[in-house]
């Protein structure tokens, strides 16, 4: 619901512009199942589904510079992984050096995980506070430490 | 090698490390980890002004993407009782 009523404050139709996690929770109720990809994305997916909350998730080698959580501007868009150019305007989006590569409705392909990423940033959005958000990073490392080999995984909460 | 370091800088409100690091006694650094600079990721003040309450967890690890196994796959099939 606070993903809702951000989208909301920033100009973005939350019923146009789904958050991730609510995505993914809809084809759950659909009994479509979660999408299959490798381990650690469906890892990611997985803690999304089960704290509610948009998860953006980043192969370091293909983030330049460093990363601000803002609102998307007139005229930015970017190809989404697996679909169409999204219009970015109004919507929360992660931005690097190079310009917008992720949001909580759908990441780019620019930045996207694949079978040869070695090294990942995973950034868990929360509009409703920071109370949960320690519970849900220590539960995304565990779960990569189990089904994806992770080693030295780290977590922040930034407010 | 690149200067690795976990930026933290002002917008940090708290930070911990996993149970995996805790699990060897003393938790390495990412210095001497992580083979990737880590970037500082910070929120507009705009975002804040307009979402009062946003708040963004971080996470950072070594991984491998390979296929999933069954165990994410069972736990991904829990998910639908959710």
């Amino acid at each position: 619901m606070a993903t809702r009523a951000a989208y909301k404050a920033l100009g973005k139709d939350p019923a146009r512009y789904r958050g991730s996690a609510e995505a993914l929770l809809r084809r759950v109720i659909a009994n479509k199942g979660l999408p299959r990809i490798n381990a650690v994305v469906d890892v990611i997916n997985l803690v999304s589904v089960e704290s509610r909350l948009p998860v953006g998730l980043y192969d370091l080698a293909a983030v330049s510079g460093d990363i601000v959580f803002r609102a998307g501007r007139a005229g930015e868009t970017y190809k989404g992984i697996g679909k169409y150019d999204l219009n970015l305007e109004d919507l929360p989006l992660f931005a690097d050096a190079i310009g917008p590569h992720g949001s909580a409705t759908s990441d780019s392909e620019r930045t996207m995980v694949t079978a040869s990423t070695k090294n990942i940033i995973a950034l868990i959005v929360s509009f409703g506070g920071a109370a949960d958000l320690p519970r849900w990073t220590q539960r995304m490392c565990e779960l990569l430490t189990l089904y994806a080999a992770a080693q030295n995984c780290e977590s922040s909460v930034v407010s | 090698m690149s200067r690795i370091l976990v930026r933290v800088g002002e917008g940090v409100a708290s930070a911990h490390r996993n149970v995996s690091s805790r699990a060897h006694g003393h938790p390495p650094s990412l210095c001497d980890t992580l083979q990737m600079p880590i970037p500082r990721v910070t929120i507009d003040d705009g975002m804040k002004k307009k979402c009062a309450r946003v708040t963004l967890g971080c996470v950072t690890a070594e991984v491998q993407a390979q296929d999933a196994p069954a165990g994410i796959r069972a736990s991904i099939g829990d998910a639908r009782s959710l």
